[in-house]
Formats: structure tokens, sequence, C-alpha cells
């Protein structure tokens, strides 16, 4: 008996490893959302930062981020700091008339030598809608902050 | 200068607080055991009384540190004086302290000592007194861990890792020559009781333990440097700023210091002193749980990482592009797995080796076979503890929208595999002879008790995760449906919980399984008669020989009491009197037992 059940647990974890594998790579993938929407700017704004395409993440900021941070600033800050090991993924999104506020969640993962760890924590990203178009906003800081 | 006596007598009060308690704890133990009469009679009517022992012997101790460090700071303004560098004004004020402490507290502390050692010629009792025997191995404790952080500093001014600086020198000097003149005094007195023995081994296997660490870490720091000199070469890394951390660097010479320093200590304590104390249970302790276990998890947890930086380069996620910045990890990680590697070797062939010579090997491959196949269990289910969560999650995620990281399943899937390929084969060798040698041994390997621990440790703990997981999961959904507020996300919060719950069910009923085949292939073997004895021996002068070949006969402790009359000798005894000695003990009604050995035979009372 005790000989079977191994043999079952066994059996059960490997299809789960081959099930999950399986699964994420039909499934995952980022399916790019609306360009005309503030989470469809918020993605590909991360997308960019992911690809340290910092030019085109430039391009997503709101003129006046853009008047207190030139490209230059922008370039240097964002190259500090990088998006890894973690994934987002989208809360809500609420639209009050020419601005909004999308909140993602953002979730790590760190193992160490005591097993796994993971903590998420939410971020929200300010949006506002100029010339038909949503841009990022950060009105309290120079340049962007980074994760 | 009245802050700095303000904090020099804060600290001293500081430091006296913890010896109180400690000689409070003594006091209470010797307390218990004349209540309980392990101790009979020896603490009260023999030797100077118990509060009279503990101002001695401890204030002694308090006398002779706060003297060593007057002189210490006399001898390190000296020294800085004649072959320090060039100062402007050099700070007198510890030398006015050295001074003082000096002066005053050597006179007293010299008093004290010879009082003591004249305590121990006038009533030779004094050298069973388990008070004084913790005061002499806490003098040669903090002695000796003084002695070792100077010499450490000493090297690295050899090495020239520092400047010269008086205090490593004095402070070696002083407090080697305080360690020396205790042991050269301890060694003359003996550990006469188990209890002094038990003390010794204490000192012995506690100064082995941190010394072999600082041997292993500073190994460790020098392989690591060596490693990564030789893979910076190899892979052309273009280093722009080397630091510290060169062949020549200080960072070497203080791994060469401390490696150097803990191997002279483990070798002086371990292979010298601690040699022949083979029957000890703290040497067995020593072995297994420090020694061996630690080599282990540093082998395995190095082995681990060297397994992950690798399957993430090949189907995880990799932070760099190229392979020769990936694996940089690779010297850090090979440098702890040799020492790991050497610690688990050396001491598992300490193990067989001293257990093969007292007709034990069994029992020793048997335990160190539980210990490993416990480990390589610990990574299974951590395993399982990740790869469902790991599934809920990318399960859970397909139905979300992505903003960023969508190879984020990767890494996750790269720790399943890690752990798998750590604990698998650990587990699964050392369970499959294990299993064999239940299969071929039967009763005798199916009750052991590393067996029995393994198996009922394995199953309580698996019932445990199981009742706080299956809890944590309840909560969860009942709170969800009095707030209304179920969904999807729910499964956020809940995945560890399933995962834990998962290896719970997974593992646990496999282990209660293997423990009913146990009860189904074989009986429980009867416990032996004289395993329930208690067993004292009244014995002349050296006996221990005599008590060591009764306690293998018997496969159990025996007590050993030392018969005051001067002049006995211990009788000598041959296989067939320990034999017949052995019977005679099985046969005497009830468990309690008094051999009294005199000159040609031992006598066997049973009492209440």
């Amino acid at each position: 008996m005790a000989r079977a059940w191994l043999i079952g647990v066994a059996t059960f974890v490997a299809a789960l490893v081959v099930a999950g594998v399986v699964v994420a790579l039909v499934t995952t993938g980022e399916d790019l959302l609306p360009a005309d929407s503030p989470e469809g700017t918020v993605q590909r704004y991360l997308i960019a930062l992911q690809d340290h395409d910092y030019p085109l993440a430039y391009g997503y900021l709101s003129r006046d981020t853009k008047r207190s941070c030139e490209l230059q600033d922008y370039v240097r800050f964002a190259s500090d700091g990088e998006l890894r090991d973690a994934r987002m993924t989208l809360e809500d999104t609420q639209v009050f008339g020419d601005s909004a506020i999308v909140t993602a969640r953002v979730t790590v993962f760190a193992p160490d030598i005591f097993g796994p760890s993971e903590y998420s924590y939410e971020r929200t990203f300010d949006a506002r809608l100029e010339q038909g178009q949503w841009q990022l906003d950060w009105p309290d800081f120079r340049c962007p902050p980074l994760y | 200068m009245e802050f700095f006596d303000t904090e020099f007598f804060g600290g001293l009060v500081q430091g006296l607080v913890p010896l109180l308690v400690l000689a409070a704890i003594v006091a209470a133990i010797v307390a218990w055991r004349r209540r309980e009469r392990l101790e009979p009679k020896i603490e009260a009517e023999e030797g100077i009384g118990t509060l009279r022992r503990l101002y001695f012997y401890f204030g002694t101790f308090v006398y002779m540190m706060v003297a060593s460090v007057g002189v210490v700071l006399v001898a390190r303004y000296v020294l800085d004086e004649l072959f320090g560098p060039t100062v402007l004004d050099r700070d007198v004020t510890q030398l006015a302290l050295g001074l003082v402490l000096a002066v005053i507290w050597t006179p007293v502390w010299a008093w004290h000592r010879l009082r003591v050692l004249r305590l121990w010629q006038q009533e030779p009792a004094e050298a069973r007194s388990l008070v004084r025997k913790v005061a002499v191995y806490l003098t040669l404790a903090v002695t000796a861990a003084l002695v070792v952080q100077a010499t450490v500093e000493t090297l690295r001014w050899i090495l020239g890792a520092r400047s010269f600086g008086g205090y490593p020198i004095a402070a070696l000097v002083v407090w080697s020559g305080l360690w020396l003149l205790t042991w050269t005094t301890e060694r003359a007195e003996g550990e006469p009781t188990e209890d002094t023995r038990t003390v010794r081994r204490l000192y012995l296997y506690g100064t082995s333990t941190y010394s072999l660490v600082m041997l292993a870490t500073g190994a460790a720091m020098a392989m690591y440097i060596v490693f990564r000199e030789a893979y910076e070469g190899i892979v052309s890394v273009p280093v722009l700023l080397r630091g510290e951390e060169t062949l020549r660097g200080d960072t070497m010479k203080a791994g060469l210091a401390l490696a150097i320093t803990g191997g002279a200590v483990w070798a002086l304590h371990w292979l010298r002193f601690a040699r022949g104390d083979t029957s000890s249970d703290l040497r067995q302790f020593y072995l297994y749980v420090l020694a061996v276990l630690g080599g282990v998890v540093t082998t395995l947890s190095a082995t681990g990482v060297i397994v992950f930086g690798t399957l993430e380069w090949g189907i995880g996620t990799p932070v760099e592009e190229a392979a020769g910045a990936h694996f940089r990890f690779i010297p850090g990680a090979l440098a702890p797995l040799l020492a790991g590697v050497c610690l688990w070797a050396y001491h598992w062939a300490v193990i067989q080796h001293e257990r093969a010579a007292m007709g034990q090997l069994i029992v020793a491959r048997r335990l160190y076979g539980y210990i490993l196949a416990a480990l390589g269990l610990g990574a299974l289910a951590a395993l399982i503890i990740t790869l469902v969560p790991t599934v809920i999650a990318i399960g859970v995620t397909s139905a979300q929208d992505v903003l960023a990281g969508d190879d984020w399943w990767r890494d996750r899937i790269v720790l399943v595999l890690t752990l798998a390929t750590v604990g698998a084969p650990v587990w699964g060798y050392h369970w499959y002879v294990l299993q064999r040698n239940a299969a071929q041994r039967g009763a005798d390997e199916r009750y052991s008790l590393p067996r029995r621990v393994f198996l009922f440790g394995a199953a309580g703990l698996g019932v445990l995760a199981f009742l706080g997981s299956a809890s944590h999961l309840l909560f969860i959904f009942v709170n969800a449906t009095l707030e209304d507020q179920l969904s999807l996300t729910l499964l956020r919060d809940a995945k560890w919980s399933m995962g834990v719950l998962s290896a719970a069910v997974l593992l646990t009923p496999y282990h209660w399984f293997v423990l009913q085949e146990d009860w189904q292939h074989a009986a429980p073997v009867p416990a032996q008669a004289e395993a329930g004895k208690v067993v004292t021996l009244l014995i002349a002068g050296d006996g221990a020989s005599v008590a060591g070949r009764i306690e293998e006969a018997l496969g159990a402790k025996v007590r050993v009491l030392e018969r005051a009359e001067p002049g006995l000798k211990p009788p000598e005894l041959s296989g067939e009197d320990i034999e017949a000695l052995r019977r005679r003990i099985e046969e005497a009604p009830g468990r309690r037992v008094l051999l009294v050995a005199g000159e040609r035979s031992v006598e066997v009372y049973a009492y209440r």
C-alpha cells in the first residue's frame, strides 16, 4: 500500500509540473489591452521599460511630467532599476473625465535557501487625457519613481 | 573621564549579572541533585559548602577578569608606545584605568586563587564539586574565546591586513597565560565524577564547535577569492575595480587568519583533548547534529544554489544576458560547497570508525540514514508547497489581464526542479536503503528509535500542517462568504495554504502506511530487563575502566561513586566475571541495584 501511494504521489507531482508548464506556455503572454485606454497605456509603458526601450517609455509620459523630467534624466533614473522577478496584473481602472487611476497588483518572487518567498503589493498609476491619448502623470516627483 | 568610568562600571555590572544568574542556576542544580540524592553526601558533608564555593569560585573568576583587563590595558599602552605609530597625544586615560585595576584587583585575585588551590589540597573532595568545575571551565571558555579573538587580530597584523596595535598581542599573552595556568591546574585535579566529566565535555565540544565554524568560514572565504579570481580570468570579466578582494587583499588575509586560528584551536580541542572520549552523548551530539548535519545542510544549500542558477539560465528568466555575467555566482557557491563536503565527509568517517570499533556501526549508519532522509523529505515537501501555488497562480493569471512579466512562472518552475534535483536523490537513495534494511533485519530495524522518531515525526508534522492549513483555508472561505466577497482573487490569499495542505495530504498517509507495515511485519522487541535497572557502582580509585565494561555488558549507563578508603584498588574482572555480574544484576529484585566493588570482587545489592 505504501509503495502504491508513493508511486501515485510521484505521478501526481510530475503531472502537475507538466500541466503547469503547458498551461503557462499556452496562456501566458501579454495580450495587449486597447491602446486608447488608461490601462493600455500603463501596459505599453511597462513593456517598454521591461524591454529597456526608454525613449519609447518616455513617450508615454504626460506633458507636465516631461517638462520637469528631461529624457536624459529619465534614462539615467530608469537604468538604475528594472522590473525583475515581478509580474503585474490589472486590478482596477477608475476614470474621472480626463483623468484616470489604474491600480495594478505587483507580485515579486524571491526564493532563498529556505524555499519560496513571495510578496505582493498594489501600485497605482495616474493617467491624464491629452489630445485624445492617455498619458502617465507623476505630479509629485521630478522624474517617475521606479520599482 | 566621568562618562568613561560610568560606562566601564556599568559594563562591569552588566557583565556580573549573567554570572550571578549562572551561579544561581548552578546552586539550584546542586540543591535539586541533593534533594534527589543524586549527589548524596559529597556536597553536603565534604568540602566547604555551596555558598562558600559560589563566593570563592565565581568571585575568583570575576577578580581574574577585572585584573586581567587592567594588565591588558597597561600592556597595550606600553606596546603602542614602543612599537605603535607615532601619535601627537596618546590618551593616558586607559593607562591610568589599567594601572588602577591591575594594582587593586590582581592581589585580590591572587589571594583568592591561592585560597581556592589550598581548598583542593586540603579537601580532595573539592575536585568532585560541580560548582568548582563549572567555575574552572567557565574560566577556560572565556579566556579561550579572548585568546582566539586576539590571535585572529594578531595574524591579521602579521599578514598585513591591519596596522600594528598593542591590544591583540597584550590580550594574547595575558589571556593565553591565564588559560594555560587554569588548564594545568585542572589537569592535575582531573574529573573524578560523571558530572565533572560532563562539564569538561561541554567546554571541549563547545570550543570545538565554534572553532570548527571559524575554520570552515575562513577556508570558504579564502577559497571564494581564489575561485573568483580563476573564474574572472577564464571568463575574461572586465573588472573595473578589484578593491580588497584580490588574492593578496585584506579579505583573503582575514579569511586565512580565521582559518588558521580556528583550525589550531579545533585541532587542539578535538584531535588532542577530546581524543578517546568515544562513549559520551555530548560527543555524539557534536558529531551528528552540529558537524555532520551542519556539513550536509551547507552542502545541499550550496548545491541548490548552483542547480537553481544553472536551470535559471536554461529555462528561467536570468537577469544577465551574457553567460559569463550570469554564472558569476559559481565561485560564491562552490566555496561553501567544498567546505560543507569536507565537514560532512570527515565527521562521517570519524563516526563510522568509532562506532565500528565499538561494534555499533549499524546504529551509526541507521541514524545517519534517517537524518538524510529527513532532509530530503523536507526538500520534497518544499517542492509540493511551491508547485501547487505556482500552478494555481498560472491558472488564475490566465483569467486576468497581465500588464508586465509574462515569464514570471519560469523561475518558480526552476525552483521546483531544483528542489526535485536536490531532494529526490537524497531522500530516494537513503529511504530505499532504510526500507531494504527494515525488510532484512525485521523488528530490530522496524522498531528502532531513529525510525520511530522519523515516521512519527513525519506523520505528526503532516497532521499539524494539515490542520493549520485547512483552518486557514476555511477561515478565508468563511470570511469571504460572510462579507459577500467570494471571487477568484481568494485563491491569491489561499494558494500557499493550499500548497501546505497538498503536501500534508500527499506525504502523511504514506508514512502512516509505512508504520502499519512495520506493525504487520514484526512484533516489537521486548525491552531487556537490565535496561530498566538503575545501577550504581561504588568503586575505588581508577574504576572508570571497570565501569565502562559493566556499561557495555548492560547496554546502559552506570552511575559511579568513588570509595573514600585510601589505598583501595579496583578489582580485576575477567570477561566471565562481567557476564556473571550482568546476570546477577538482571536477577536482582526491583529497579535499583548497588554494586560495591572490593579489591577482589563486586557485591550486588538491590535497594529501594
